[in-house]
């Protein structure tokens, strides 16, 4: 819009200055819904760039005790599979974990990462919690009925407890729109999920699930490199190769060729491996605690 | 000359150096990735000739053939290729080992990032 320098003097007298560059007034002719989620949009993109707090963040905040609280619900469970071995001495599952030899401790994890996920986000419990902002005072309760930054939000909560399970730190977990469905960022520790492949309305919830596993499965790989100690059950070769992979890492091509190089590097293999268990495992989990 | 005999001579795509040059120009690979795509093409399987042989001479070709319910269009659209040149390698995988073409072909894309660059303008882009 171009105005004599009058017309713009007494048009900027009249509209104040606006930080998002004039978007919220953009969306002012769209629906609540889209609105909410376009604003929403906007605020991820703040908070990836500059890590300032906000809604999500609250909702996932690494020093939020309830998370700790939650897993242990999970472990404590008379039905859960991964707190058998619990109630033999009564102790809180991280005290356990240490007295675990190095495959049971990584079965341990896998089998009360499952749970958790299954009881406490990818259920109707979590759905609801994921929407529980809304001003309307409606809930979800299955996953198609969550608006995108729901579903962000309940990836985020997922990464909150899988990491403090894991005994790695938590990836932000931030949404763009690219040519892949996920990624995930070794240097900044950074999930980054595609929006309309993953979080759009339409998609797959599984498909969704799987994506956001493989880069967890990433993050650990990471973790696990850096930090030896705490993934006693990685084997140092293992770990060799994972580091040595990192460093010389094919991206996906075009051509099939391409892709199937890529497909068989060792860290895109186990990612793959893992996301299908531990996407297993949560679907088990969760037909189980609905036939109970 | 047959599209087999054409395709194996090496001499179906004119010059080596020239169809480097047009397939580096065409997908922005280097010479080493745009030397290999050249053999994969000189390699599908016979039934894709045509097809190929077409394209690179500028002929009309066919978008919707199916192979295995994956023809050119839907690869493109489903954003495994960007350029119909490496649409012909699937094609040619679904052609040869179909079941590991459809696996890979159902698997979301997920790779690392280390172009946080990158990563910020899909963030964008989402954003606007």
């Amino acid at each position: 819009m171009i105005l004599p320098v009058e017309r713009r003097e007494e048009y900027n007298r009249l509209m104040p200055e606006r930080e998002d560059g004039g978007k919220a007034l953009e969306q002012a002719s769209f629906s609540r819904g889209q609105r909410e989620i376009g604003q929403q949009a906007i605020d991820d993109s703040r908070f990836a760039s500059s890590n300032a707090p906000d809604r999500d963040e609250r909702l996932s905040s690494p020093r939020d005790a309830s998370f700790d609280e939650r897993i242990a619900r999970c472990a404590a469970d008379e039905k859960s599979l991964a707190g058998e071995s619990l109630k033999k001495d009564d102790a809180g599952w991280r005290v356990s974990l240490d007295k675990m030899d190095p495959a049971a401790r990584r079965e341990y994890r896998e089998q009360l990462t499952g749970e958790v996920l299954a009881k406490e986000v990818f259920c109707k419990a979590g759905y609801e919690r994921a929407s529980s902002d809304r001003l309307d005072g409606t809930r979800a309760t299955s996953w198609d009925q969550l608006h995108d930054p729901e579903k962000l939000a309940a990836f985020r909560d997922a990464e909150q407890l899988t990491a403090r399970i894991e005994g790695r730190e938590p990836c932000p977990i931030t949404a763009s729109e690219s040519e892949r469905d996920g990624g995930f960022n070794p240097k900044t520790n950074t999930i980054d999920l595609d929006h309309p492949k993953t979080l759009a309305y339409g998609n797959s919830e599984e498909r969704a699930m799987l994506t956001f596993f493989h880069e967890q499965a990433h993050a650990k790989q990471r973790a696990a490199v850096e930090n030896p100690d705490a993934f006693p059950e990685v084997s140092a070769s293992q770990r060799e190769e994972w580091r040595e992979n990192m460093e010389n890492y094919k991206p996906g091509g075009e051509s099939k060729p391409e892709k199937l190089e890529y497909r068989d590097q060792p860290i895109e293999r186990d990612a793959r491996a893992e996301a299908s268990e531990r996407l297993a495992r949560v679907l088990h989990e969760r037909r189980r605690t609905a036939e109970e | 000359m047959s599209d087999e005999e054409q395709l194996k001579s090496d001499a179906w795509m004119g010059e080596p150096a020239w169809a480097l040059e047009r397939i580096m120009t065409e997908t922005g690979r280097d010479p080493v990735d745009a030397e290999r795509l050249r053999r994969e093409l000189a390699g599908v399987d016979v039934s894709l000739q045509a097809q190929v042989l077409g394209w690179w001479r500028g002929s009309a070709i066919d978008m919707d053939r199916e192979v295995h319910g994956w023809s050119i269009r839907r690869l493109l659209r489903a954003g495994h290729c960007t350029h119909v040149i490496a649409t012909f390698t699937w094609l040619d995988g679904l052609l040869r080992f179909p079941e590991e073409t459809l696996q890979m072909l159902s698997e979301p894309r997920c790779e690392l990032i280390f172009d946080e660059a990158d990563r910020a303008a899909a963030i964008k882009r989402k954003a606007h």
